[in-house]
Parts: C-alpha cells; structure tokens; sequence
C-alpha cells in the first residue's frame, strides 16, 4: 500500500479529488469510452459535429465582433468598415462570422440530407428530429435578425420585407409588425432590439436546445447506413459496434479538418463568393428612402423568400412558406416505410427524394436571381414538387417494393 | 510497435494542433490592442493660457485623457516647501515620477507653476485640492488630498508619509512659449 | 485509389486560386512590387481628377503613405512627400481623404452629394467602374455636356475630358445601351509594369486601369494580408491533416484483427 502510495502523482491527487466530488470517469465513460457507434458510418455522418464546431466558432468570432460594433444606425456600417481597416485582423472576424453563417446552412442542410437518406427519422428518433427542425428555425430566424446588423441596403430592405410578413395575420398583425420593429419603419430601434436577440437571446436558446438534441440522441443511439438496428447486439459477437474514442473521436478530427481546409480557402481567398456569402448590395449604407432596383434574398432564405414573390395573395403566400417549415415536423409520421435506409428502399421512394432535393435546390437559386414569368412558374411548379414529396409520402412508402435488408452490416 | 507508432503520432499531432490553437488565439488578442485613433491621442499636445490663474488658486486641464492640475503657488507656500521634509516619503524626488528639468524642490520648471497629473499614483483617483494649512488637520501644510484610501500629497505633489500612496504624483513633460502660455506634452528645447 | 486522385484535384485547384498571389513581396506592406507602382499612379490620378469632389471617408492619408511606400517612417510629423503630392487641402496627415466640396455647393452645381467611392469597387466590382470611367460619350443636352451608358442622365462631368481631349477617344454614340460590359479588364493589365516607353504619356485605358487598382486598393487594403495569412493557415491545416489521416487508418486498420 505504501509503495503505491509514493506511485500516485500530485496530479493523480487533484484528479482522484475531482472525481470524488464530481462526475468526470462517469461522463467520459458514458459519452466516450463506452457510446458505442455503429463501426460503418460513412462520409455523412459527420456534419453533425461539423456543425456544432461551427457555431462554437460563430460565437467565438461573434464576441469578437461585438468588441467593436456599433449598434446604432449612425455607427453600424462605420463601425464595420472600421474593423475592416483599422482594427488588426477585425477583416479575419468579420470574414470568418460572414461566411461561418453560409457554411453553417450549407453543412446543416447536408446533415439533414442525411436523416432523409438514412430514415434517421423514424422510430426511435423522432424526438432527435423533431429537436432539430427546432434548432433548424432557430438558425433560420438567428441568421435573419443578424443579417439586419451590418445596415447595408440589402440589409435594411431584407428587413423591411422580412418584418412586414406579419401585417397579414388577422387582428393582431400590424400590431406584431410595431412590436417587432419598435417604429413603423425598420429603424435603430429595430436595429437595437435585433442586434440584442442575435447576440445573446436566441444563442442562448440553441445552446438549450443542441443539449436537448444531443441528449436525446445519446439515448437513443446513432442510426447507420444501412438502416438496420445494431447497437442491441451483445458485444462478443464480430464487431458491429465500435466506442466512440477513439474510433470516431480520430475520425472526426479528420474530417473537421478537411473542412477547416475548405473553409480556410474560402475564408482567406474567396470570402464574398461572387456575391453569395457577402452580397455587393450591402456595401451601400442603408437608405430608408430608397429601395434597390433589385432586391436579392441572401441564398439560405431565397426558397422561402421566393414563395412570397410567386403566390399572389399575401395571406396564402405567408400559409404556404410556413407550411414548408411545417411539413419537416410531420415527417416522421408521414413515412410509412418498413426500411429506414434508402440503400434498401424502391424506387418509388428513390426518385421522390432526388426530386425533393432537386426542387429545394432549385429552388434555393432561383429566388436568388431576377424572376421572370417562366422563372416564376416553374418556381409555382418545384413548390407543389416539395409539397407533394411530403404527402405522397404515406402511400409510395406503403406501397414500394424494397430489396431484402442485410443481416448485419459487415455482411456485404 | 504498431502502438508505439500510433503513440507518437498522437503526440506529433497534440504538439502541432497546439501550435494552431496557440497561433489562432493571436488575433483575438492583437484586435485588443489601442486602434490608431486612440494610439494618435496619446500624441496630443495642449496649449493652456494661464493669464487669469490668480496667485494661490488653481485649474484642472485636460491632456491625453488624463486631469493635469495646475497651480499659481504663492510665495508663502514656496517657502513651506523646505520646512516640511519631515512629512514627506520622498522630499528630493529620488524616484522616477518627474522630467529632469523638475526635479527640484519645486518640482516644476517656474516655480511659481505647479503642472502635475492629478491621478493618485496609489490606485489612479483624482485627488482633490486643498491648499489651506490646518484644512483637513492640525498638521496639514496645504496640498492634495485622495479621497479614495486617503493618500496625502503636499504643494509640490510630494507624497507624505504614512499614506497608500508609494510614490510622488508624476509630473508631464512642459514647455512654456512665453510666461503666461505653457505647452503640456512638450519637452523644453534646453534640456 | 479516387482518394488520391480526389487529392490531387484539390491540390490543382487550390494552388490555382491562390497562383496569382505568389510574388516578390516587399517587408513593410505587403503589396505585391508590380502593384504598387500601379496604385501610386492611381493615387496620383484620384487625388487629381476625382478628389474634388469624392472623399473616401474609411482612408487616412498616413495609412495611404505607409501602404503605398509613399513615405518611409509611419507616424512620422514630418511626412513631407505625402503632404506635397497628395494633400491638395488643409488636411493633416492623421485625417481622413475628405473633398473639399461642401454639401450646399454640390446641390447647388450637381443636385446630390458626389457620393463616397471607399467602397465603390466592392458595390459595383472593378469592371463595371472601368467601364463606367470609360463610357462618358458626348451629349448637348447634358448641362455638362457629357453623358454616360452606365449611369444614364448621370450628373457627373468626365473627369478624365482633358486625357480625352488629347487622345481623341470620344465616341459619338448617342444611345449605347450596355447591358453587359464590353470592355472587360484585362487580367494582367491589374498587375502592370512601369510604362516602359517614356515619351508617350499613358493611354485613356491605361490611367483608368491604375485608378480601379487604387480604388480596389482603397475598397480592400486588407486584402494581400488575408491572402498571404491564407497561404500560411492552409499550408499548416494540409500538414497536419496529412499525419491525422496517417493517424486515423492506423487506428482502423487496428479494428480488423
């Protein structure tokens, strides 16, 4: 005993004393050490995490960015360009916030893809899904309050519109419309009460609810490519299952820092992207009394901007765009299929989805350009292609023939 | 041997991805750093008019952000100056808190002038002026008093015994242009 | 076996991105040497023909003279070559590039401000403003007597009509409507060399050339440190991802036995 007494370090002290008194070998053990993952997750799988370094990232560089932003109509655009020029490596923040934002919807909508071909959806996961269409809106509606920030034209115009989509609810609207702006026109109060929800409020609420969406899905555990349930297996047997360190831990340094890569070239090399990511619109200050002759929504809320501009009646127009939001929330419900994975789907479900991803993209660009009447109709058309992808679904699902599913996963 | 090989190449790894981390905090850190506008007020200089300063009283200017007191001394109050080394923590102005030309009894270049920055050299107060002998106590000969922990200070901005304060209140560097107009930020074209 | 070529294609494409920014560079700014004879005669060309009435409001003056290797010292009082050719007003060199022109005698002359052109490159990009720049045509029915394809009915006079006058290079097209630019920059014209024939002056195009250059310059002084910091940051990034991937198979290829 005394002999091993002289072993223990003073750090193994420190770490013993810790763990009596808090639950660190627990955590490591449980989220770590033994969460077991199935051994064959693929290329896909990683956008999760991909996204989570991510917004840690944007709120990192978003602190930064508050050190010197000004959030007043006077100051705002000064105060950017400002932390441009004169404050050393504030062009680094700024770049990095800007196209962080792009590439947190590119690698979002990349992760949901992968609920959609893998039926990480259906049952058990419900719940995980549900949390992240939640966090989905979120972002959507955090990168909308920040896109008012930078108080270019693009910027104040966006809101302008953005904001006036509640005169149209009945009885309360215009009276929503005031609340929301502080004033009857986009104004430093709107600027005031945007800049503290996207700064503070609304990360506060993700951060809630990426530990709810964790949570839930460590509970669960993670699905795989082929669809098929094998973390219940005993763990004897031939590998299926494989803990998350080191296996995923290394494999998922690996592909954060291929991103980091691409990320990096963009950052330092491409950062407005031809307009996508920093639109040239928006190195104009913001004019109240005069709207741009064209005004282009930023890429990430163009499939839902377009539905405003192709529906004639407002009240519709607004319906329409919420419920394609809405549909995401009924998926799992409305997937009737015996088989998660699309590896073992028919075709019915196969030609569905690669239309389903063809019209959002579509979609997504389109509304980015100017729109002409054919332009307009074949939006009207890649709309009802989106809708009908989701209610269809009960009967192609239910009635598709699928291939027999594998034994096991490593039995390919 | 297969684990040795993987051992070092995780240490390799942890030491470059610690150079990265260390590397990316730079630019969190250097952004900190005074912007060339506020780097080009510790530049300024002030010119202050001194015609309407009566003998015995006193004004307070600005200059680079910090209060500069100055004060018209009466003959009265030079003459204090040398009986009350007793009270004083350092009467010569051993330590660095003054340009050559001030160290002297005076602590100024005219005499009759006392230019100080009025922050307490304890924990950065602005002291308040109380020239009046007898005025916070029965041994007080006139000076400034810090009415944050009590630092004391006399008419040549010597601190005093027994006080938080360690050193004596710093003097700028002055020059002046002609006998009633002194430039603060300045060194005198002699010296 | 696709990894490696997939690599391969990644390298291609990433040294060609970044292929234009590999050139002598000099120590203080890190602007490129066949630039910055190029920005200095633009600046020369702004601070004379545009600078009467345009500002660019995010620029100082000493910022200019240290990036364009105008003056040796930064932060030097004395900064006489700076001061001598390019302030033409009271300014110090501390303040910002501010016209002269006040706001009541604008509206009173032009009807609107002449707007600030810091961003002008970034709101519009270089080619529109080159051609913007050489598209005045003549028009009797403009007070100035000057119209413009790009911005119709516009209010600005051509500030380059005396190089004009000398070249002959009006067009006398009355109605040219451009709807895409015709005159696209010449990619290497934006890293031109000094004029090396002396006794022509430069051409129309030539001086418009430099004065884009100086104004992307001013829309972007930043712009050659992001790219040099980028070079570093991916170099660093392929390293080590080169020993993560090494890393990674070994702990994998562990799995099998």
């Amino acid at each position: 005993m005394s002999s091993a007494d002289k072993n223990i370090t003073s750090t193994h002290k420190i770490v013993q004393w810790l763990s009596e008194r808090f639950p660190i070998n627990e955590y490591i053990r449980q989220h770590f050490t033994h969460y077991y993952l199935p051994k064959n997750l693929n290329f896909w799988y990683f956008f999760g995490s991909l996204s989570l370094f991510i917004f840690f990232l944007q709120v990192l560089t978003g602190i930064w960015l508050t050190l010197f932003y000004i959030p007043t109509p006077e100051g705002a655009f000064n105060s950017i360009e400002i932390m441009m020029r004169d404050i050393p490596y504030g062009w680094l923040f700024r770049y990095l916030h800007s196209t962080g934002a792009s590439a947190f919807f590119i690698l979002i909508y990349i992760h949901i893809f992968r609920s959609f071909l893998y039926g990480s959806y259906k049952k058990p996961r419900e719940l995980v899904w549900l949390l992240g269409v939640c966090l989905y809106i979120i972002l959507l509606l955090e990168a909308f309050l920040g896109y008012l920030l930078p108080w270019g034209q693009a910027s104040y115009w966006a809101s302008q519109i953005g904001t006036s989509l509640f005169d149209s609810i009945p009885k309360f609207g215009p009276m929503l419309t005031l609340l929301i702006r502080g004033n009857n026109i986009v104004s430093g109060e709107t600027l005031h009460r945007f800049f503290t929800f996207h700064v503070i409020a609304i990360p506060s609420i993700l951060v809630f609810l990426t530990r709810l969406h964790l949570t839930a899905l460590h509970k669960v555990g993670c699905n795989n490519p082929d669809g098929i349930s094998v973390l219940a297996q005993p763990h004897n047997k031939m590998p299926v299952k494989v803990p998350f360190y080191p296996y995923y831990t290394i494999k998922e340094l690996h592909a954060l820092l291929i991103f980091l890569l691409i990320f990096s070239i963009i950052v330092f090399f491409v950062p407005e992207m031809h307009g996508y990511f920093l639109e040239a619109n928006n190195f104009v200050p913001a004019d109240p009394l005069l709207t741009p002759s064209h005004i282009e929504p930023v890429w990430y809320l163009a499939a839902f901007y377009g539905v405003l501009c192709v529906i004639p009646n407002k009240p519709l127009g607004i319906l329409i765009m919420v419920g394609l939001l809405g549909m995401l929330f009924i998926l799992p419900w409305l997937d009737r299929s015996p088989v998660r994975s699309i590896r073992y789907r028919g075709y019915y479900s196969r030609f569905a989805l690669a239309a389903f991803i063809l019209s959002f993209s579509l979609l997504s660009y389109i509304n980015t350009t100017l729109l002409t009447p054919y332009k307009i109709f074949l939006v009207q058309i890649l709309l009802l292609n989106y809708f009908l992808f989701f209610l269809l679904m009960p009967f192609y699902t239910k009635y598709e023939k699928n291939k027999p599913l594998p034994k096991s996963i490593c039995g390919k | 041997m297969e684990e040795d090989r993987r051992h070092l190449l995780a240490i390799i790894i942890a030491i470059l991805a610690g150079f990265g981390i260390a590397a990316s905090s730079i630019p969190f850190l250097a952004s900190l750093q005074p912007t060339a506008e506020a780097l080009a007020q510790a530049q300024d200089s002030v010119e202050i008019d001194l015609t309407h300063l009566a003998p015995g009283g006193s004004m307070v200017v600005a200059w680079q952000n910090k209060p500069i007191w100055i004060v018209r001394r009466t003959q009265a109050m030079l003459d204090n100056l040398s009986n009350i080394h007793s009270l004083l923590r350092d009467p010569d102005s051993l330590t660095e808190q003054q340009p050559i030309y001030a160290r002297n009894e005076y602590r100024s270049l005219n005499p009759e002038y006392l230019i100080v920055i009025g922050l307490c050299t304890h924990l950065g107060c602005s002291p308040q002026f109380k020239p009046l002998a007898g005025e916070l106590n029965r041994k007080w000969p006139g000076g400034l008093y810090c009415p944050c922990h009590g630092s004391k200070f006399d008419l040549a901005g010597r601190v005093m015994k027994g006080v938080a304060a360690p050193v004596n209140l710093k003097i700028p560097p002055y020059r002046f242009i002609n006998a009633s107009t002194v430039v603060i930020g300045e060194n005198p074209n002699l010296v | 076996m696709w990894k490696i070529i997939l690599f391969f294609i990644f390298i291609f494409i990433f040294l060609f991105t970044i292929a234009n920014s590999f050139e002598k560079k000099l120590s203080m700014s890190s602007i490129r040497a066949s630039e910055l004879a190029s920005l200095q005669r633009g600046a020369k060309y702004f601070m004379n023909y545009c600078s009467g009435c345009h500002s660019l409001q995010y620029m100082r003056y000493n910022r200019l003279g240290v990036d364009l290797k105008i003056d040796d010292k930064s932060n030097s009082i004395n900064q006489s070559r700076l001061k001598k050719n390019l302030i033409f007003t009271q300014a110090k060199t501390s303040d910002t590039i501010k016209s002269s022109l006040h706001k009541k005698e604008s509206l009173l002359w032009f009807g609107k401000r002449p707007p600030d052109l810091s961003l002008s490159i970034r709101a519009r990009s270089a080619d529109w403003v080159y051609n913007y720049l050489l598209s005045f045509y003549l028009d009797d029915t403009r007070p100035f007597g000057v119209n413009n394809s790009y911005i119709k009915n516009t209010v600005m006079p051509d500030p380059l009509a005396i190089i004009r006058k000398d070249t002959h290079t009006y067009s006398n097209v009355n109605n040219k409507t451009n709807d895409r630019l015709s005159l696209k920059i010449n990619n290497h014209a934006l890293y031109l060399h000094s004029n090396k024939n002396r006794s022509e002056g430069p051409t129309l195009e030539k001086i418009v050339t430099d004065l884009v250059n100086f104004l992307a310059y001013i829309a972007e002084p930043t712009k050659n440190n992001r790219q040099s910091l980028g070079k570093k940051v991916c170099g660093f990034l392929l390293l080590l991802t080169l020993f993560v991937s090494i890393l990674k198979k070994q702990i994998w290829e562990n799995l099998e036995k």
